[in-house]
């Protein structure tokens, strides 16, 4: 099938098997920040990517749903040269240690954070519940997430 | 192997497919588990627009394809059956999943561990389904329960109806879970109509521990027309114990489930009682 | 002390920030599936349905016939060459017991046949067609029964054995035995106050890294075989590898890149041998990638009995106990004799006692393999001993933090166990340098609200318990491993770090970078580390025994020194002929003299490289440890438990921990946290579910349950520093000690709470009100 997306604000074309999952298209499409956790139950978050703005599991989502629609994953952010105020926030706040649920859980925040721009902990604990990380204990990751609101809440309000 | 998927735009070009065989595919989470060996055509009833929730006087309509997430944050719905729909959609699976599984796949699924069901058994919802080129009908929830996918077979469900009857309504709903985003070990739902100090239209239904989210005809009898009042509730309570089929499985004994579904009707309906009860003395 | 020695360092001790970490959050960090797999073939195991069983025949020529399959390999096709997977230094301590394939499988998931096909989907159909005579045997699971006579023998085939000289014997299934003592332990128990006996046990639990085991292999153009593997011992891989398959050291290279987590599963070397001999087979590139459920079924924690017999005095002080352990090692012994000696050396010494006996078995049962799993061995003992102390100290009417004062080692203290019971072998005699044991108990019980708090559950539904545990590990495998490191000078003053040490997640790049920074006067920046490549980067044992802080670190400690002394030596030169080099300072990315001239390191760089005396200056340098000087920890949980459900949540919990100086406290923060929940989780909901044929019911996510943000509770971290004399910049360690606390602190809460004992963890909803309805009874 031929599929017309967007991916990352840019329009795409690809060409897939009617049972692919999105989780395989992005990654042969160079998306190779889209992971893979578990045996497409959905269960570990790490293939997370935004359709439409809102955190769904790409190991699970038919890559044909695609269409039409908008994708976002964690290349869209931001680069060292640039990055986003989560990516500085995850890092300055020892928020990664192997990285691999890294991706998934930025997104997850990105999208609750476009909603509430200062989310309470509950919040935070709601809108990550399906980014398992086995590293952390989560501790700086509710810390990042915090941080990264402040400075987006803060440049919000001096006019930025 | 999946050898085709349709992404129709109108509902009667949806039921052709599924009519000559193709599977309807919404939410897709349980689509891929084990690999999706099976040999299928499928058809996405996402671009159908039967997403949305309706508002009516006697009745909330949700299209079938509403995730549950747009369930679990809708303040707009109304009264006790608003506030059961909305507890009962927050506390599913995690947060993307509920961006993704819709209030009828939910039902469609026939896992049975699925909490919709179990609130729609006590909301005597129904669904709306159309089948071929016959007017769309509605298909008790109960029905639903018993019959499996031959409610609407060759066709699909577009619609799930819940009624919003007057009175003094109010529930109880109690699920356990081993973590925060685990599927039910057991759940329960009650509902109940408060009249003139006793309980009317009472609706009882318990899923994850049976074989199919279920009501319990016993247990309701022994609340109907009566004070909610400890002995009633023990009755109550008496009742599930002796009715209730445990249907094993390998994730706890069958003791320990059936105790705790026991444990859980109490909560419910002592949660149901105090919020019936509020303003008196 | 240790703050005034901290209060002179720079880069030591500041939380700065992981080298790869921003590479990490951008998505641009390569992964071993992030590589160009594009001409790839899939690498498959067929797992074998039977839980003991021989493949009398295994005919692969109808799999072979399938379009898409490029080679089927039964064990008919490789080499018989009996190894350990265990990544541990040569020679093992483990037993020489498995093959790449066998002619027998000894549980469900074992391997039957290796596969390389264009897709995961051919691959399946060609292990379905495989044409196999099966004689199924007998299993047995329960270890108590593996060693009795006439239990089924797992191993029996000729070549299994242990190649170092301890006790093995295949034939009773015993894969492991070791005992030490000193004193007389029974005439302790005789004459003690109080004499006390009580067994406790833990059960099987997988790491879950997110990432699964994955392995890429190819040949290079000179026909070596390149395997790019998500591993945390790269070295032992390549040995291993070569061993296996008959092949010399110098045809393999291993190269691990950025890894998603390892935890000890992948201390192992379980895809390499196999990814090998398919690219060798094929003469392919061959991607082998465990699901999630094979992942559950590669390796996992040791489920462990440990049996306490104790003699002490009036006030609590010990006269000597004895541990026996049984421990569970699965269908093969990697770590079987290493897991179960650290129940012993990293438990006992925690507290002083003249007599102390010790004695342990592991024994083959036909399950799924005990790897290296965090803690290794200290998790399950230190359950047994933390719940056995809140017991006496109950019936002593003691306080229970107040018995862990009473009896905990203390600095200049030693203990026999240290001398005695190494891993298969004495260990190595030592006296505690730093403890902050005192001060973590101190903290700890303050910021839970110990006295507050503790004894008062109310008389709901729900009942409200504190309970704590004190707790050591070590820091490295003293006089066996080493660790090296290497480092050249760049022309702007930077310098390359090569090491072997294996990063998984721990910041290892990052904290070698800030001690070699610190000892040469530069920032971290100036420090860009290449780790774990064999060809590329000098021999690191890998990352294991909580060593990568203590032992490489000091062995970048040493390079940075002497690359340090070579660059004064020109800079002097450069300032003048009466310039004395020791009297050189490197600070600010300079050198400079007393008399305030100066030469910045990138002029010393271009001076050596390009125009006097022309020559690289780099070194190189290596370290082993003479001890293993422990971490200390103590931990506080509160718990609520539900007396109707049985349900316990943990509402806070307080980990303060002595690492010695935490070079990167943020890091080591994170060390702690993540081992915590860890723990908590392993406590609570994780659990491996057997049907009676051995298999694992519940290998996934779905039904293996593991914490997410919605679970979490308050977790508070308090470090105290102390300062390590043998430890870089008085670093000792902090990757594992952690995940050995919520177990004994959790059941010690429970019992605060509801007044029920749980010594058999996990503590899941039925158990526990399974113990509260007979406790009433």
């Amino acid at each position: 099938m031929r599929i017309s997306t967007t991916i990352n604000g840019v329009a795409r074309t690809f060409d897939c098997e009617p049972g692919a999952t999105l989780l395989e298209v992005l990654r042969s499409l160079g998306y190779k920040s889209v992971k893979q956790g578990c045996d497409h139950e959905g269960t570990c978050g790490a293939c997370t990517v935004l359709l439409d703005g809102e955190a769904v599991l790409s190991c699970i989502t038919p890559a044909p749903r695609a269409a039409g629609h908008r994708i976002t994953t964690v290349e869209a952010l931001g680069d060292p040269s640039h990055p986003h105020p989560l990516q500085e926030a995850f890092v300055d706040a020892g928020a990664v240690q192997c990285g691999y649920c890294t991706p998934g859980m930025i997104l997850a925040a990105s999208a609750l954070l476009d909603r509430v721009p200062s989310p309470t902990r509950a919040q935070i604990a709601e809108a990550l519940s399906g980014n398992l990380c086995r590293c952390t204990g989560y501790v700086k990751i509710f810390d990042a997430v915090e941080n990264a609101a402040a400075a987006m809440h803060g440049r919000q309000h001096h006019g930025r | 192997m999946i050898h085709a998927y349709h992404q129709p735009t109108a509902v009667e070009d949806a039921i052709a497919l599924v009519a000559r065989g193709a599977v309807p595919v919404a939410g897709a989470t349980g689509l891929y588990a084990g690999g999706c060996r099976r040999d299928a055509e499928l058809v996405d009833v996402t671009g159908l627009g039967l997403a949305g929730i309706e508002i009516h006087d006697d009745r909330i309509a949700i299209g079938a394809t509403t995730p549950l997430q747009a369930l679990a944050t809708n303040e707009a719905l109304p009264g006790m059956e608003g506030a059961l729909l909305r507890r009962c959609a927050r506390q599913v699976a995690s947060r993307p999943l509920r961006n993704m599984i819709t209030a009828g796949g939910n039902v469609a699924h026939m896992v049975y561990w699925a909490d919709l069901p179990v609130v729609l058994l006590a909301l005597d919802g129904a669904v709306e389904v159309r089948v071929g080129a016959a007017p769309a009908r509605q298909v008790p929830i109960a029905e639903v329960m018993r019959v499996g996918k031959q409610a609407w077979d060759g066709g699909l469900i577009t619609r799930i109806v819940v009624p919003r009857r007057n009175g003094r309504f109010s529930f109880g709903y109690e699920r356990m879970t081993r973590t925060a985003t685990d599927y039910s070990l057991s759940t329960v739902c009650a509902t109940a109509r408060y009249d003139d100090g006793v309980l009317r239209d009472v609706l009882f239904a318990v899923g994850a521990v049976t074989a199919r989210p279920t009501r319990m005809p016993s247990v309701e009898a022994a609340l109907e027309g009566r004070a909610i009042d400890d002995a009633s509730v023990g009755k109550a309570v008496e009742a599930l114990a002796s009715d209730l089929t445990v249907a094993p499985n390998f994730r706890a004994p069958a003791d320990y489930r059936r105790d705790l579904t026991i444990v859980l009707a109490r909560r419910a309906l002592v949660t149901m009682r105090v919020w019936a009860t509020r303003g008196e003395e | 002390m240790a703050g005034e020695q901290m209060d002179n360092l720079r880069v030591v001790g500041q939380s700065v920030r992981k080298v790869d970490a921003m590479g990490m959050a951008c998505g641009l960090e390569q992964y071993v599936g992030d590589y160009d797999v594009s001409d790839a073939l899939v690498g498959y195991v067929v797992p074998s349905p039977y839980a003991h069983a021989r493949i009398k025949k295994i005919d692969a020529s109808r799999a072979r016939a399938i379009p898409g399959v490029h080679a089927v390999l039964t064990w008919q096709d490789l080499p018989r060459n009996v190894h350990t997977t265990a990544g541990q230094g040569y020679v093992e301590p483990s037993p020489y017991d498995s093959f790449i394939l066998d002619s027998k499988v000894r549980f469900v998931g074992d391997r039957v046949a290796l596969v390389a096909a264009d897709t995961i989907e051919i691959a399946e159909q060609a292990g379905k067609a495989l044409d196999i005579e099966w004689e199924v045997l007998e299993p047995v699971f329960a270890p108590e029964k593996a060693m009795l006579p006439g239990a089924p023998v797992i191993h029996d085939e000729p070549e299994a054995h242990m190649p170092i000289p301890v006790p093995y014997d295949a034939s009773i299934n015993m894969a492991a035995s070791a005992s030490m003592g000193a004193g007389d332990l029974d005439a302790v128990l005789k004459s003690s106050h109080l004499a006390y006996s009580q067994t406790y046990s833990t059960h099987y639990g997988q790491h879950c890294p997110i990432e699964p085991h994955i392995c890429l292999g190819y040949l290079d153009p000179r026909d070596r075989v390149v395997l790019v593997s998500s591993t945390q011992v790269p070295f032992h891989a390549r040995r291993i590898t070569a061993q296996a398959l008959g092949i010399p050291v110098r045809r393999i290279r291993v190269i691990k890149p950025r890894i998603g987590g390892g935890f000890g599963a992948k201390q192992e070397v379980l895809l390499e041998q196999a990814v090998a001999a398919l690219v060798l087979a094929t003469r392919r590139k061959i991607l082998m990638r465990l699901s999630r459920t094979e992942e559950f079924l590669s390796r996992t924690r040791h489920p462990i009995k440990v049996s306490l017999d104790g003699g002490f005095n009036a006030d609590g002080t010990i006269n000597g106990i004895r541990m026996r352990v049984l421990s569970n090692t699965g269908a093969y012994g990697s770590h079987a004799l290493t897991v179960m000696c650290n129940c012993g050396s990293k438990v006992l010494p925690l507290y002083r006692m003249p007599a102390v006996a010790f004695d342990a078995k592991a024994v083959y049962t036909n399950l799924p393999v005990g790897g290296a799993y965090r803690g290794y061995g200290a998790t399950q003992a230190a359950f047994a001993m933390e719940v056995f102390m809140d017991e006496v100290a109950e019936k002593l009417g003691i306080d229970p933090l107040e018995l862990r004062r009473r009896n905990h080692i203390l600095p200049g203290e030693s203990s026999p166990v240290f001398a005695a019971l190494g891993e298969g072998k004495p260990g190595v005699e030592q006296r505690i340098g730093s403890s902050g044991m005192a001060r973590c108990l101190t903290l700890g019980a303050q910021a839970i609200d110990w006295a507050g708090k503790r004894g008062r559950p109310g008389d709901g539904v729900v009942r409200r318990g504190i309970g704590m545990c004190a707790l050591m590990q070590g820091s490295s495998i003293p006089e066996i491993d080493m660790a090296s490191v290497s480092m050249k000078l760049n022309d702007d003053g930077s310098f390359n770090l090569a090491c072997g040490a294996t990063d998984l997640g721990t910041g290892s790049d990052t904290v070698l970078a800030q001690i070699a920074a610190e000892v040469l006067g530069v920032t971290v920046d100036d420090v860009v580390v290449t780790s774990s490549d064999t060809d590329l980067t000098p021999f690191d044992v890998g990352a294991y025994a909580s060593s990568t802080t203590y032992l490489s670190g000091e062995a970048a400690r040493r390079a940075a020194a002497d690359i340090g002394e070579q660059i004064k030596a020109v800079a002097a030169a450069m300032l003048g002929p009466d310039v004395d080099p020791s009297k050189l300072v490197l600070e600010d990315k300079q050198v400079k003299a007393p008399d305030g001239r100066s030469v910045p390191l990138g002029d010393v760089a271009l001076r050596s490289l390009y125009q006097d005396n022309q020559h690289q200056i780099a070194s190189i340098a290596s370290a082993i440890s003479k001890k293993s000087p422990p971490p200390f920890s103590a931990h506080f949980a509160e718990v609520l438990v539900d007396t109707e459900t049985g349900q316990v949540a943990v509402v806070k919990y307080v980990a303060a921990v002595d690492c010695g100086t935490a070079i990167n406290p943020k890091l080591a923060e994170g060390q702690v946290e993540g081992a915590v929940l860890n723990g908590i989780s392993y406590a609570l909901t994780e659990e491996y579910l057997f049907d009676d044929k051995g298999r694992m019911r519940n290998a996934g996510f779905a039904d293996y349950k593991i914490f997410s943000t919605a679970d979490q509770l308050e977790l508070r971290t308090i470090l105290v520093p102390t300062w390590e004399d043998t430890g870089p910049y008085g670093a000792k360690s902090v990757s594992e000690i952690c995940i050995n606390g919520p177990c004994p602190a959790i059941s010690n809460a429970i019992y605060d709470a509801v007044g029920v004992r749980l010594r058999d963890t996990p503590f899941t909803p039925p158990k526990v009100l399974a113990a509260i309805r007979s406790k009433g009874r």
